[in-house]
């Protein structure tokens, strides 16, 4: 019996290829998004760990200074009157070579008669104790990783071309290394290993360090732990290499968790389209499953019919989902770790990287989404007597009853939505819940809705056009449980768009007016020099007299970024000497006064970037305890101020604060102020005159669109996967769409058999999918609003700590309604062809 | 001359210790010593050479002389608790010049010699040997040796005079739960090696040393194995050499006493036993006499026989383990017995080198006595 029931089944779904193929690509398409985001992200993030690891080795915990670099005669001080053992010294720098000048190489000059206890990539990859010598001996003589020298056609005696802020040096190559595993032979991609001095020498980073990478046994963690944090000054930190991997990982969440939101939104797609097919699947076989049951097969056997072929293609479609999606991934691995590269952290070498968790994961959601789907109609196929289940008719009116019941809960999901949306507190995650719960609800509602527009769409055209006015709307209401699901489908894809589209736009209308304020000077000079060279700070001062005595300079303002350390880990921060022109370019959450400016120049205290303030839960008139030479001092906190560089935050102190505690490491910019009048274009070539090679001038307009793109290469990686979500939806509109008119291959060719001509018919057709295409982005139009809400004064604020003004492009709207009609007409053109072209007399015989 | 050759070799260790360091293998795994000639013959071109006995001056000769190619400060001692529990230690600064030439930098970082040290503890009464090695740059001064004063460090392990003449001198070494502290004393007249200080180890010229000793130090001081300390004194011996001319291919390793007896005397004697089984004819030693000017003494003069053989159970390698030294002119026979037999030092570059107990008769007196040994090429 049950080989019979197979073999029917089978021979159905053969019989409907396209069905087939759709529901495939349903399942096929959220799988390899939600993987393949999954698998880019966390491959980022495992690349920047395995390259720490092959650099550090065994080392569990790092002794890190601020930017200026460590005073390598701390090594000294912990190894020779303190005895304290396993230390590597590592001083690191990137390095632009002349060989590709697309590529940075990370250089990292190292000790190598540091203990071997590290075993890291260098020390295990080394050939012999020849190159060791070399590297300790000869001037320029350095290592390369196999690959990386095989990459640029260099071997052992080459040279290689870097250039440093002392200019171009030949870098002699003693050494290939090749580790032991292939994820250190990876690691080691684009990284240069020379001694100490060496790298001190091409940089003129002398008496500098980066870091000490040390190896604290576990086993006896907190003497030797204590001993050598107490050994440290005030500004030097020792962090465990495990709690850095952390933070890195957290700084990444926000931005990770809305990125899988997006697969997930391609998959909820997807499942409607499962939904559907499986709908469609049952519906189709009405007949023979009536005929089944009347022959005595049980409901539980075609039950178990109908989840053996949701299965198969749950498991097929869930298989070639984790293909693409690897595909997928490596094609996203570039540009998502481009974007982590900008806004977080540096990643030298990018490999994907795949953990059989990812992929039980995307198995688990596939075939979990798959059958969630097919719950429904199965449910539908038990749900008649075996003489019900041969009629249309009955299905529809059931259907219709259902409606009511689906608005109910479309209703409660709405609310919930919104409550979780308001009680989340912090958490992304309930903030994306709630989009994701209005999104659905929404979508729920959509046949009511439909209902309602329909009849009101019959009134009107039905007056102008009679019948054939008359007919479309009645056919969308006639067969709301295929049309119904169509329109949810292609609303949710419209209200995400929408909402993601007026969230992007306001968030760029909030940067470019926030970028007008702050650019307040004319020219930007960027003295990008690195900042442990020991001749910097002068250097740069010298510059700054230079601009300022310039006759067309009226005042130059100057900032550092640098970092500090707070509680052990790194903080931003920005050293400010202010004009009173520049200080205009500071626009405060609150109100403020001159007071508070008189304070930030005297006293000890910061301003705050929003993104520092939400992420360290800190109001004005607190203090932060910042590490110095001096020990712990606290600064107190004026004020908070917007700022959209980055999401992790920075504090701001005055120049004279700052070089209270912290060593002079020059500027990063001087604003210059012009006298009113004078000529911008002739200043800039005077300014271009009298600047060092390597120095960079940039104009408030070239800053601003400089900072505009990097804000539009930020947001591509969201855009794509919008397109992507939208046009997995349209997969699935069209799938419905072709699902219903084959349906309704009978009913078709009673109207050509009564006389409508294939023009007629075609227009039909496509009037009803317009009409679908027009309800699905009208009802998108205010869900989209609300998702745009949402994602700005929830979930973007709670994952970056943004505040953005609310800007409503009307474009957007249209777009989106546009986008809408658009998709479901092109989806509607293929069946209305076909069935233009059927004779009436085959139509009939169809069924 | 006593252990020029160990000495020469130690040429080659620096970069086979160096290249241990770095290679793949386990930390504990030594190189194999039929590829150590090669390294120590390769070319000394660029570096000063010992050609002919010279004038020591001090306190500048306890210092570096950077311009040869390998040099070292040498202490082992035998030490007692008052309690009778035994120690024997061993504490060594070796520095090997890498490049002939100095490269004049900014960076503190660049420099030409690499420091290395060895230290153990033979703690008797529990029949455990402790050992462990370190390397380092002279960079920053994280290691080096002074020229006007005696002071010698690597890390925190240090030999330092603590006026500014020589004695008395502190040793100070600790890794882990091991540690050594203690004072030294000299109780006899430094003693010059071979021809006033030059010591020749083959026919060729320049392959020689400068080499001069301290045979009986009087130590106090304490050492600590896992946290527990033990107040300890006796008699320690340094050595002192440096040079730049390597081993010769056909010596496959020495076998080297340093011996303090109850009358007084000390003797040193080192075989090198040649690949063929024989013995170097440039194997030599010298005889402190209590109050009288020391004896050279050639190789034909003193007879060694080994008794007993023990085979590592790290390195599978056999040692011998017993000898009857007899040296008939001077009417002395002594019988060395380990007082551990495991003191095998596993590190980058491997030997043997124990504190022994050692009893036999000089001039019809019986005498008793303690020393140390060093086996290498086994």
């Amino acid at each position: 019996m049950n080989t019979i029931l197979n073999r029917a089944g089978r021979n159905f779904l053969l019989r409907h290829p396209w069905q087939l193929a759709l529901a495939l690509l349903g399942i096929t398409l959220g799988v390899a998004v939600v993987i393949a985001i999954d698998l880019a992200l966390d491959s980022a993030l495992q690349s920047f760990k395995q390259a720490e690891r092959t650099v550090s080795g065994n080392a569990t915990h790092r002794i890190i200074g601020g930017e200026g670099g460590l005073n390598e005669a701390l090594y000294r001080k912990l190894r020779v009157e303190h005895g304290m053992r396993n230390l590597a010294p590592v001083l690191q720098t990137y390095l632009p070579i002349r060989q590709n000048p697309e590529l940075k190489l990370r250089a990292i000059g190292i000790d190598p008669f540091t203990e071997n206890a590290f075993r890291s990539g260098w020390q295990s990859g080394q050939n012999g104790a020849q190159a060791a010598i070399r590297l300790v001996t000869e001037a320029n003589s350095a290592m390369l990783g196999r690959q990386t020298a095989e990459a640029l056609g260099l071997t052992i005696g080459d040279e290689l071309i870097v250039t440093t802020g002392t200019g171009d040096h030949r870098l002699h190559i003693v050494d290939l290394i090749t580790p032991g595993s292939a994820a250190a032979t990876e690691a080691l991609r684009n990284i240069v290993i020379a001694d100490i001095s060496t790298l001190q020498e091409i940089t003129g980073w002398f008496g500098k360090l980066s870091y000490i990478d040390t190896i604290i046994p576990e086993t006896d963690p907190r003497t030797t732990r204590t001993r050598l944090a107490d050994l440290l000054p005030g500004d030097v930190s020792l962090i465990s290499i495990e709690t850095q991997f952390e933070s890195m990982q957290q700084m990444t969440e926000a931005f990770s968790i809305n990125l899988s939101a997006m697969g997930l939104l391609s998959l909820l797609v997807g499942m409607f389209l499962i939904y559907n097919t499986m709908t469609f699947l049952v519906l189709q076989r009405r007949g023979l499953i009536g005929n089944l049951r009347l022959i005595g097969v049980t409901r539980r056997q075609i039950g178990r019919m109908i989840v053996t072929e949701a299965l198969l293609l749950a498991v097929i479609g869930t298989a070639l989902g984790t293909g693409l999606g690897l595909l997928l991934g490596q094609l996203m691995l570039q540009p998502i770790s481009a974007t982590v590269d900008t806004l977080y952290f540096k990643i030298d070498a990018l490999s994907l990287s795949v953990s059989p968790l990812q992929i039980g994961k995307a198995v688990l959601l596939g075939i979990g989404a798959t059958i969630l789907a097919v719950i429904p109609p199965l449910r539908e196929a038990n749900r008649f007597s075996p003489k019900h289940a041969l009629t249309r008719s009955q299905l529809e009116s059931g259907t219709r009853r259902l409606t009511r019941s689906i608005l109910l809960l479309g209703l409660l999901l709405i609310a919930v939505g919104f409550a979780v949306g308001f009680m989340s507190e912090t958490s992304i995650q309930l903030g994306l819940a709630s989009v994701f719960l209005l999104l659905f609800g929404f979508a729920l509602l959509t046949p009511s809705v439909t209902l309602s527009v329909m009849s009101a769409v019959e009134t009107l055209s039905g007056r102008q056009f009679g019948i054939l006015g008359k007919l479309p709307p009645r056919m969308i209401g006639a067969e709301i449980s295929r049309t119904g699901v169509a329109i949810a489908a292609l609303m949710i894809a419209v209200a995400a768009t929408i909402g993601m589209n007026l969230m992007i736009d306001s968030f760029r209308v909030t940067v470019e007016q926030w970028l007008n304020t702050t650019l307040q000077a004319d020219i930007y000079v960027s003295l990008a020099g690195d900042k442990p060279a020991r001749d910097k700070a002068a250097k740069d001062s010298q510059l700054k007299a230079a601009i300022t005595e310039l006759a067309e300079v009226e005042e130059v303002s100057t900032v550092l970024h640098t970092q500090v350390a707070a509680g052990g880990m790194p903080v931003k921060v920005s050293a400010f000497e202010l004009t009173e022109a520049s200080k205009n370019g500071f626009v405060f959450k609150q109100a403020f006064d001159a007071e508070l400016w008189r304070a930030f120049e005297e006293q000890q205290t910061v301003i705050v970037t929003e993104p520092y303030a939400y992420h360290n839960k800190v109001k004005a008139g607190d203090t932060i305890a910042l590490q110095t030479a001096e020990g712990l001092q606290d600064f107190k906190i004026l004020g908070i101020y917007y700022d959209y560089s980055g999401d992790r935050g920075r504090l701001a102190m005055s120049r004279t604060q700052y070089l209270h505690y912290w060593p002079d490491l020059g500027y990063t910019g001087i604003g210059v102020y012009s006298i009113a009048g004078s000529d911008l274009n002739a200043l800039e070539s005077r300014l271009r005159d009298r600047l060092p090679q390597g120095l960079e001038l940039k104009s408030n307009r070239a800053i601003f669109d400089a900072s505009m793109q990097v804000f539009d290469e930020t947001f591509l990686i969201t855009e794509t996967l919008r397109w992507l979500a939208a046009g997995i939806a349209f997969v699935g509109v069209f799938g419905a769409l072709m699902a219903l008119q084959f349906e309704r291959t009978r009913q078709l060719g009673i109207l050509r058999a009564i006389g409508m001509t294939p023009g007629q018919l075609t227009g039909l057709i496509c009037t009803e999918t317009g009409l679908m295409g027009l309800t699905a982005g009208l009802i998108a139009i205010p869900v989209g609003l609300l998702v745009a809400y949402v994602l700005i004064y929830i979930v973007y604020l709670r994952s970056f700590g943004w505040t953005m003004a609310f800007h409503l492009n009307s474009a957007v709207l249209i777009q989106g309604l546009l986008l809408a009609i658009f998709a479901a007409l092109l989806a509607g053109i293929l069946p209305a062809y076909r069935m233009a072209r059927t004779q009436p007399a085959d139509a009939l015989r169809a069924e | 001359m006593k252990k020029i050759v160990l000495f020469l070799t130690f040429c080659l260790i620096g970069l086979m210790a160096a290249w241990m360091h770095f290679s793949p293998v386990g930390e504990n795994q030594a190189f194999e010593e039929s590829s150590f000639s090669s390294p120590l013959t390769a070319d000394s071109e660029g570096f000063a050479k010992v050609l002919e006995p010279r004038p020591f001056r001090f306190p500048e000769d306890h210092g570096a002389h950077n311009d040869y190619r390998s040099e070292w400060w040498y202490f082992t001692g035998n030490l007692g608790a008052p309690n009778g529990r035994r120690f024997g230690y061993q504490l060594t600064f070796f520095r090997f010049a890498l490049a002939p030439d100095v490269i004049e930098s900014e960076s503190a970082w660049r420099g030409r010699q690499l420091y290395m040290a060895h230290f153990t503890v033979t703690d008797v009464e529990k029949q455990q040997f402790h050992s462990t090695e370190r390397f380092s740059r002279t960079a920053l001064n994280l290691a080096g040796a002074r020229n006007n004063r005696f002071q010698i460090w690597l890390h925190d392990w240090s030999a330092v005079s603590m006026n500014g003449d020589v004695f008395p001198m502190r040793l100070k070494a600790e890794h882990q739960d091991i540690a050594i502290d203690l004072l030294l004393n000299t109780q006899k007249p430094m003693v010059l090696q071979g021809d006033r200080g030059f010591s020749r180890k083959s026919d060729t010229l320049g392959n020689a040393s400068y080499y001069y000793s301290y045979t009986r130090l009087e130590t106090e001081g304490s050492i600590s194995i896992d946290g527990q300390d033990f107040p300890v004194s006796g008699n320690s011996w340094m050595d002192r050499e440096w040079s730049t001319s390597a081993l010769s291919d056909d010596q496959a390793g020495w076998d080297w006493f340093s011996l303090q007896l109850s009358d007084d005397t000390e003797l040193m004697v080192y075989q090198l036993r040649l690949k063929d089984g024989g013995i170097d004819p440039h194997s030599s030693g010298t005889l402190v006499p209590a109050r009288s000017d020391p004896v050279a003494l050639q190789v034909d003069e003193v007879n060694i026989e080994v008794l007993d053989e023990w085979t590592s159970p790290h390195s599978k390698r056999t040692y011998p383990s017993l000898w009857r030294l007899t040296i008939p002119k001077q009417q002395l026979q002594l019988d060395v017995e380990p007082l551990l037999n495991n003191q095998e030092l596993n590190l980058a570059f491997r030997y043997w080198e124990g504190a022994a107990r050692v009893t036999g008769t000089h001039r019809g007196q019986s005498v008793t006595g303690f020393g140390y040994v060093e086996l290498t090429g086994y």
